[in-house]
């Protein structure tokens, strides 16, 4: 099998959530009442009854029998514990085709996911290495990780804008679906470990302007705690911290939609729910608060509820985080602010964006865990990264989380992988370089391109 | 260093674990448990604890495996289960035939004389397993698999029986062992002049009727003879030795013994003929599916006459030398400054392994390496599997903690550099390290001429 056989797409089978302490109220509860007492959502929702009566028994049952394994932790683990806050556990199993994934988010809250992978087609087998023969299944050439990304994702952004309201569980699967696949309900795996923003190359100059606008933005409403801007899919600038500015960012943007406020194109993605506007997040709601019936809509930062608005102006996207507002009044003089103010600021910004995707094309991608910025060169013989180059830069990406310098060679492609403290840089080179003329390489591309990162 | 440390040391492997039961809370926290069982739950072998006491135990996993098997109602398609990974903690599955292995680790962060922590290498996790298997159907051919298909509650651990310790071994040697985990036998290095007269002696014996021949110690191969057109599987060689490292009476005097070699022929056994001379240090090994007592004594006669023809050439001084001297200490690394190890695989199933030994119990580093090497060797392989013809002869990997991996030609070198070395003398180690392994000089390591 060669590398072009390889494929990371999936689908998503089967996602459903329940709480295994939940006690029916029914009087003289059967069987059956108990599994449907615990059964809090599931996912496709026209699934036949007894199959999800028997999952969510299943599930609980062996995320209960397996964590028998787990060693318990030792005092000093268990302080950390204490201090840090409650993190998601996690379980997968790994079948042939599918991967299931059992996250507890609470102790009485319990994701199940079931990812059924696309189709590898059978290679021939060499009986007596059982490895070589085996390796070209998924369990053996990716690792945890790049699964429990998923759930995680999920679960982040469902209490991002949903907090703990279950009750919206359904509407949010769909979009969350909607919003990551690639076509139809097709997901890939990769998608999920690369979530990053784009940083725009703005100058001190640009960022005070901005900064001035915001602070007196912030001036016309007491209430506004954080802003997050961008432009044209750039990252300018968030007050909140950059994981949780990824997940605004992937909100609105989804996959291929554009950054304009081409209503037709945007109502494609998301379409409007009228009777529950709380599910979708439309661009430049602040324009709507004049209206009649306009209802605010929520987010949940650090468990507290919040009202969000948002600002879209040719390119530029503002969203406004508020605390629970009684009255909107103020708000109208935050949009004549706006307004009167940003025309300058895009008129600078559209210079800035078009010189970065006019930017020589350098053989480097940078890859960081909050920015993906990556260009190919024109000089590299591969112009465009195959599933497996994808694999090997994954590989690359979380070897770097315990070595400071990991470099392959395979593929076509060298892969120099470096990390400075937090900052991972990931080289890319023709293969046909030489091992002793590879760091020299390397190291050129790394004084001309980031002359004053310490790389 | 200690030379003494670099000896042959045998894996304790009789201890009993009998008092240890799924009631208690140590039985699941094992840093590396393991279970066989058929595929309808019934026990066959559980490492620590009695397979009567685990019988309830297994039975709820096989009922586990099974409904998971059958998750969705649609899929008609019988799925394999690999893997489940909770926290810390791994359970690695092995489905061969009607039996299932079942490896479960916990990945605590042990911190050894050296500061290193280890974790379990996965890759070498499914080799043990494997291995596992093919000890297991050694142990009772083939035919196991027959029975339980045609009787699923059929009791195959009653057939283990005394052969119990010889599965615990594989488990050792398949976690331990570099031979197990890269699939090759450990040769033993000399002269190519030695090489080529011992071998010449072994083709002059040959015997009719005998499928190979092997002149091994319970480390080393030292050379092997196959009959034309005959393949002679690097797993039943490793199987032959296990069993050598398991039962140390087949060191002393002759020995004529019934034997299954998977590789060969999984239903049914084969007769080898095994004989330890020189102070019980080497032995021949023939192989022969002829048990009639003529053959043993053909088997006899030309063990005999090529222990006089080494004999007569004062071999005995040359080969003690010579396994004296091994595991060897290149120059190379004699001061680790630069390079502290290194293994060499040779395409064709074979090994070079400095300063320790291949089997039995080695010391904390080496376990250290293994781990590092194992994930370097999978990673080669999963990208020998994906990666396009033209780019497989080009794979080179580092990382700064100073394991790597590069493969020059005929041969897969995996190594251990100073962690703290720049990039350019990497370079050159590495460059050392081709050198060393040219092929003009393999034959110094490798049994290569065809036999």
């Amino acid at each position: 099998m060669n590398q072009d056989q390889l494929n990371f797409d999936f689908s998503l089978k089967a996602l459903f959530f329940f709480n295994p302490l939940a006690i029916p109220t029914v009087p003289k509860p059967s069987e059956q009442d108990q599994q449907d007492a615990k059964l809090i959502y599931y996912y496709p929702q026209n699934a036949n009854i007894e199959e999800k009566r028997i999952q969510t028994g299943m599930a609980e049952g062996i995320f209960q029998f397996f964590a028998q394994f787990n060693p318990s932790p030792n005092i000093l683990e268990q302080q950390e514990n204490k201090n840090k806050n409650e993190s998601l556990q996690f379980q997968t199993i790994h079948l042939e085709q599918q991967t299931h994934i059992i996250c507890r988010v609470k102790e009485d809250l319990f994701l199940f996911m079931t990812l059924a992978h696309q189709k590898i087609p059978k290679i021939k087998t060499i009986v007596e290495d059982y490895f070589f023969s085996e390796c070209n299944k998924f369990h053996f050439s990716l690792s945890k990780n790049l699964y429990t990304n998923i759930a995680e994702n999920f679960v982040i952004n469902f209490e991002l804008f949903y907090g703990q309201d279950l009750t919206q569980l359904d509407q949010y699967t769909q979009r969350w679906i909607l919003c990551n696949a690639r076509s139809g309900t097709i997901l890939n795996l990769f998608n999920f470990q690369s979530f990053s923003l784009k940083y725009a190359k703005i100058d001190a100059a640009i960022y005070m302007h901005l900064q001035s606008i915001l602070t007196l933005g912030r001036q016309q409403e007491e209430q506004i705690t954080d802003f997050i801007a961008f432009y044209a899919g750039y990252f300018l600038f968030s007050t909140l911290p950059h994981q949780k500015a990824i997940l605004f960012k992937e909100h609105y943007y989804g996959s291929g939609l554009p950054w304009s406020n081409f209503e037709g194109k945007i109502n494609q993605k998301f379409p409007p729910y009228t009777d529950n506007q709380s599910a979708y997040l439309n661009f430049f709601n602040l324009r709507n608060i004049v209206r009649e019936g306009f209802s605010t809509q929520m987010v949940y930062i650090n468990k507290q509820k919040k009202n969000i608005f948002t600002y879209l102006e040719k390119q530029l996207f503002i969203i406004v985080i508020a605390n629970p507002l009684k009255d909107l009044q103020n708000l109208q003089k935050l949009v004549n602010v706006f307004q009167k103010s940003i025309d300058k600021l895009i008129y600078k910004l559209d210079i800035i964006i078009e010189q970065n995707l006019r930017q020589d094309l350098v053989k480097f991608i940078y890859f960081n865990g909050v920015n993906l910025a990556y260009r190919v060169s024109s000089q590299l013989i591969v112009s465009k990264l195959s599933s497996e180059n994808l694999r090997v830069l994954q590989l690359v990406y979380e070897k770097l989380n315990t070595s400071n310098q990991y470099v392959i060679r395979t593929a076509g492609v060298w892969f120099y992988g470096s990390k400075v403290t937090e900052r991972k840089v990931v080289y890319i080179l023709p293969a046909n370089i030489p091992l002793s003329k590879v760091e020299e390489e390397v190291n050129k591309i790394a004084d001309q391109t980031f002359p004053n990162l310490l790389l | 260093m200690n030379t003494e440390s670099y000896q042959y040391k045998p894996h304790v492997i009789n201890v009993s674990y009998q008092e240890i039961s799924p009631d208690i809370p140590e039985f699941f926290t094992h840093k590396r448990h393991v279970f066989i069982m058929t595929n309808t739950g019934r026990p066959i072998y559980v490492r620590y604890g009695s397979e009567i006491k685990s019988s309830i135990f297994l039975a709820t996993i096989n009922a586990i495996f099974q409904k998971f098997l059958l998750f969705f109602f649609e899929d008609k398609e019988k799925q394999n289960l690999f893997k489940i990974s909770h926290d810390k903690s791994n359970i690695y599955i092995l489905q061969r035939n009607q039996i299932t292995y079942i490896c479960t680790t916990n990945n605590l962060q042990v911190y050894i004389q050296l500061l290193y922590s280890t974790q379990d290498s996965e890759f070498i996790i499914y080799q043990m397993l494997d291995f596992l298997n093919t000890q297991l159907i050694s142990i009772v051919t083939d035919q196991a698999n027959v029975h339980l298909i045609q009787k699923p509650n059929y009791d195959l651990g009653f057939s283990v029986g005394g052969s119990r310790n010889l599965l615990t071994l594989a488990i050792k040697n398949g976690l331990y062992s570099p031979c197990i985990a890269f699939n090759s036998i450990c040769t033993l290095p000399m002269t190519v002049t030695l090489r080529s007269f011992i071998h010449n002696n072994l083709k002059e014996i040959k015997v009719s009727n005998v499928i190979a021949t092997l002149l091994l110690t319970e480390t080393y191969v030292i050379d092997i003879w196959r009959q034309k057109n005959m393949e002679f599987k690097t797993s039943d060689i490793m199987i032959i030795q296990s069993m050598i490292q398991g039962q140390g009476q087949l060191k002393k005097g002759e020995n004529w013994i019934p034997i299954c070699l998977p590789g060969l022929s999984a239903m049914g056994f084969v007769y080898a003929y095994i004989n330890f001379f020189y102070q019980n240090t080497i032995g021949i090994v023939m192989i022969s599916d002829d048990n009639s007592l003529d053959m043993f004594t053909k088997c006899k006669e030309a063990a005999q006459t090529m222990i006089e023809k080494f004999d007569s050439n004062k071999l005995q001084q040359t080969l003690f030398s010579s396994l004296q001297n091994n595991p060897i200490t290149p120059k190379c690394i004699e001061n680790q400054t630069q390079i502290k190890h290194f293994i060499v695989r040779h395409t064709s199933g074979q090994l070079f392994l400095p300063m320790f030994q291949a089997f039995g119990i080695n010391n904390k580093t080496f376990k250290f390496y293994m781990q590092q090497y194992g994930e370097l060797y999978k990673d080669f392989m999963i990208s020998q599997s994906l990666g396009n013809q033209e780019t497989k002869q080009n794979y080179f990997v580092w990382d700064s903690k100073g394991f790597g991996i590069t493969q020059y030609h005929d041969v897969v070198i995996m190594f251990c550099f100073n962690e703290l070395i720049e990039f350019q003398q990497i370079v050159q180690n590495v460059h050392i390290l081709h050198k060393m392994f040219r092929t003009e000089e393999l034959n110094n390591f490798f049994i290569l001429k065809p036999s």
